[in-house]
């Protein structure tokens, strides 16, 4: 009898600490969110990433209606203003790192459940040859919202229950404003209606001062991403997008990111090529990268990997054949003339500098 | 089924209660339960080794009961002998035989002929170094007549297969474990606790000592060639960390376990880099392993009860036998010589027991003596960890040759160092002021708020720092 009273009062205490231990870190998480997926996160702002797919892909899920075209892409795709966007009800599906095997996935799962898609704008970069999507599993900002439950359940349990990188609870409960030339601002995430991300005041700020913006050093330091390429997997990701899309009647198109050009001339220009002129055998699409009027000023860019709002406005013109693009910004390009598209973008990267090795 | 994992997070729970709510109405289906649990713990790995561990209880409980049954010398060695052959020869295949294999082909080919002897593709049994050693000790202890023969075939199998020590010890002798199977148990409530604070300090030192120096150890020793004397330097010391905080964090765990069961395993680590000389290391460091070498190598060679040439030998034999237990690699056998050759001053100038008392017993700090001893002590343990880690002979000469430059005194610049000698340093301190203690975490002392702040923050640690479930470096010894 003693014994077993003994044995109680251990496992009761072993409880308490356990309870305890677990219930406050749950509440903390809860209270902090660090990725953003554990409460709504409509219009609010933020110094740290939250989980954009995670998060975008469920809103879509849970309003099945509400939206019928998308925007996918990595982050630059979050500069192209789906408001402005006339033929559809559009959403942005544009988060950090996206490349095309988990824009299939999306597709997939959104149909399977339901979603009816009209149309898809896909934008493509260098990244979605070169970033590992099975990467992104491990990845509390990156994890995507998946078809089993399960995955998803454990993904918000951990989310809760475990202790995540340390400066990112600071940085989030700090909330410090990110700094551009001595400019202060935040982000601010509209995941419930458009999925865009805004940095309000910024590009006020940059056109009140650009002559002094445009010599900031930032757009010295070229974005940089030093990874294996995968280009075969990835071409063949986006052929099963494209059957995809024939077999549901989407209509679907994609396009080339502008690159900054310090970027640009950072980056393997071979593999680049042989993406471009691979992808140009699969399907259409308008290249507004190389170096052209728009890739070439550092006013339309917030540093050296996202463009401004100001250059998507001018990439949905060109898309949809309406309105002011400059000429010299972004061609369609196909299989016919991709070799002499090519030969031209290589013509001007040679006088740029670059050394093809 | 790793200590560090969720399965056994929720394994020992479970088993917890049935054994104590259960399976308490007899001695026997106790241990029948622990013997079952035990195989499962084990087969959560893979199943198919079980057999051997199965084949080695058997052989060795038959060979005990005939110990028995004849009082004829020549009986008992052939008795012996079988135990001996199975229990070895199962090492010997699993573990030393493409060794073996290897080193018989490169020697017959740099004497000119061509021999192509087979060899086997099978992996390594985990833990099977360490019940092999302790189901020996049973049948040896029995043939010298130190302990009787057991009849109750689940107690012994469940002796065998004690699922907190079974993979990496300590390696229990049959008369300390085993009288604990064949007695009653009641549930102790402290001693209990004890244990789930041993369970806690082990954890902290694995997941978040051990596994954070891993990191740095591995960008070192793979980049080597790249890095400055001083970066070398530091990715010895940080292994010496993480074979500590791994290894003794294994057998905190292993410990604390026994005890939420009621059993009671031997100390396996007592604060071996505080040792003032080699032989106290030893004392010191990996206890279990060490004494059984003692019983069942050196004083069967003779021991110190000889010429001293003769206790030279024994003592480079049993050293480098103990290296070769620890894998089938030259850098262990070298390893288990310098270490050796480390003890011969002691027994040259008869010091080998000169440090038995609990150091700096009397005072918080050491004395300036005292501090140069185990900083001495430290540095020649670093060197031959550097052996156990490296490849190769070659590589760790090779690292060392890169080490011992002028690059030595430059800052070092390696991956989480800061980070790592915070927590290396939180670590020493704390095993400092428990040096006199049975374990690290032994605050029963400490006012119940500070105690529970302890806790929660060693538990916070240890989940920030998971980072999955990385096994044991002892695993594959």
């Amino acid at each position: 009898m003693k014994t077993d009273k003994q044995i109680l009062k251990f496992i009761l205490r072993t409880k308490l600490f356990v309870i305890i231990f677990f219930g406050s870190i749950m509440i903390f998480n809860y209270i902090v969110d660090p990725y953003g997926v554990l409460r709504s996160h409509q219009n609010r702002h933020r110094a740290t990433g939250i989980n954009n797919h995670f998060v975008k892909i469920r809103h879509i899920l849970r309003n099945k209606d509400k939206y019928d075209s998308f925007v996918m892409g990595a982050s630059t795709a979050a500069k192209i203003d789906v408001r402005k966007i006339k033929n559809g009800r559009y959403y942005s599906i544009s988060y950090s790192l996206s490349v095309p095997y988990e824009s299939l996935q999306d597709i997939k799962l959104m149909l399977k459940k339901g979603v009816k898609i009209k149309n898809i704008i896909m934008g493509l970069e260098d990244l979605s040859y070169k970033e590992d999507p099975l990467l992104h599993f491990k990845q509390y900002r990156r994890f995507p919202y998946t078809e089993n439950i399960k995955k998803n359940t454990a993904y918000i349990f951990k989310n809760l229950f475990l202790i995540h990188d340390i400066n990112y609870y600071i940085k989030t409960i700090v909330n410090k404003k990110y700094r551009k030339n001595g400019f202060e601002y935040s982000t601010v995430y509209d995941i419930e209606n458009t999925g865009l991300v805004f940095a309000p005041g910024l590009d006020e700020y940059i056109e009140k001062d650009s002559a002094d913006y445009v010599k900031s050093e930032i757009f010295n330091k070229p974005r940089r991403l030093d990874r294996p390429q995968r280009i075969d997997k990835t071409i063949e990701e986006i052929k099963q997008i494209c059957e995809l899309a024939n077999s549901e009647n989407i209509h679907l198109v994609f396009y080339m990111s502008p690159i900054h050009h310090t970027t640009y001339m950072n980056i393997n220009q071979k593999e680049f090529f042989l993406f471009k002129k691979k992808l140009a055998d699969v399907t259409d699409y308008y290249d507004f990268s190389g170096l052209n009027s728009i890739t070439t000023n550092n006013f339309y860019f917030y540093e050296t990997s996202h463009f401004r709002f100001c250059v998507g406005d001018w990439i949905i013109n060109k898309l949809f054949g309406s309105g002011f693009a400059p000429e010299d910004f972004g061609e369609l390009v196909n299989k016919n003339n991709i070799a002499k598209h090519l030969a031209v973008q290589k013509e001007q990267l040679l006088n740029a500098g670059y050394v093809f090795e | 089924m790793l200590f560090n994992s969720v399965a056994f997070a929720v394994f020992l729970p479970v088993v917890f209660l049935l054994y104590w709510f259960v399976f308490q109405k007899s001695i026997k289906l106790r241990n029948f339960f622990l013997l079952i649990v035990s195989y499962v713990f084990y087969g959560w790995w893979d199943y198919r080794f079980l057999s051997l561990i199965f084949i080695s209880s058997l052989v060795d409980y038959l060979v005990g009961i005939n110990f028995e049954k004849t009082d004829l010398k020549a009986k008992r060695k052939i008795l012996l002998i079988i135990s001996l052959s199975v229990n070895l020869g199962f090492l010997g295949v699993f573990k030393y035989f493409n060794f073996f294999a290897d080193n018989f082909t490169a020697l017959f080919t740099s004497l000119g002929f061509n021999v192509h002897p087979r060899t086997i593709n099978v992996i390594l049994p985990v833990g099977i170094s360490f019940y092999t050693f302790q189901t020996l000790s049973y049948t040896i202890d029995i043939y010298r007549k130190k302990f009787k023969p057991i009849k109750d075939f689940i107690a012994f199998f469940a002796f065998v297969s004690f699922f907190p020590q079974l993979v990496a010890g300590p390696i229990e002798r049959a008369s300390n474990l085993l009288p604990q199977f064949l007695e009653n148990k009641k549930f102790d409530f402290d001693r209990a606790r004890d244990g789930m604070r041993q369970i806690l300090w082990g954890l902290f030192k694995k997941v978040v000592i051990a596994d954070s120096c891993a990191v740095t150890v591995d960008y070192v020793f793979k980049n080597y060639t790249s890095l400055s004397g001083s970066a070398l330097f530091f990715g010895v010391f940080f292994f010496a960390f993480q074979i500590y905080g791994d290894f003794s964090g294994y057998s905190d765990i292993a410990i604390g376990t026994a005890k939420l069961f009621g059993f009671s395993l031997m100390r396996n680590f007592n604060a071996p880099y505080l040792a003032r000389d080699i032989g106290e290391f030893w004392r010191r460091w990996h206890i279990s392993l060490s004494t059984w070498f003692r019983d069942y190598v050196f004083i069967p060679l003779g021991g110190n009860r000889c010429s001293k040439f003769k206790y030279i030998r024994n003592i480079l034999i049993t050293f480098t036998v103990s290296g070769i237990w620890h894998g089938a690699n030259w850098t262990f056998v070298f390893w288990g010589f310098l270490n050796g050759v480390y003890y011969l001053p002691l027994i040259f100038t008869g010091k080998q027991k000169a440090h038995t008392n609990v150091i700096a017993e009397n005072s918080i700090l050491p004395g300036f003596k005292e501090f140069i001893q185990m900083s001495v002590t430290f540095l020649i343990t670093l060197f031959a960890w550097l052996f156990f880690r490296a490849q190769s002979i070659s590589q760790a000469f090779d690292y060392l040759s890169i080490m011992i430059t002028k690059s030595i005194f430059e800052v070092p610049h390696v991956l989480n160092g800061v980070k790592n000698m915070m927590l290396v340093t939180v670590f020493m301190i704390v095993t400092w002021i428990h040096r006199k203690r049975d374990h690290e975490l032994e605050i029963s002392y400490m006012p119940v708020v500070l105690r529970w702040i302890i806790y929660f923050v060693l538990a916070a640690f240890v989940l920030y720092n998971f980072g999955g479930e990385k096994s044991f470096i002892y695993f594959q010894f």
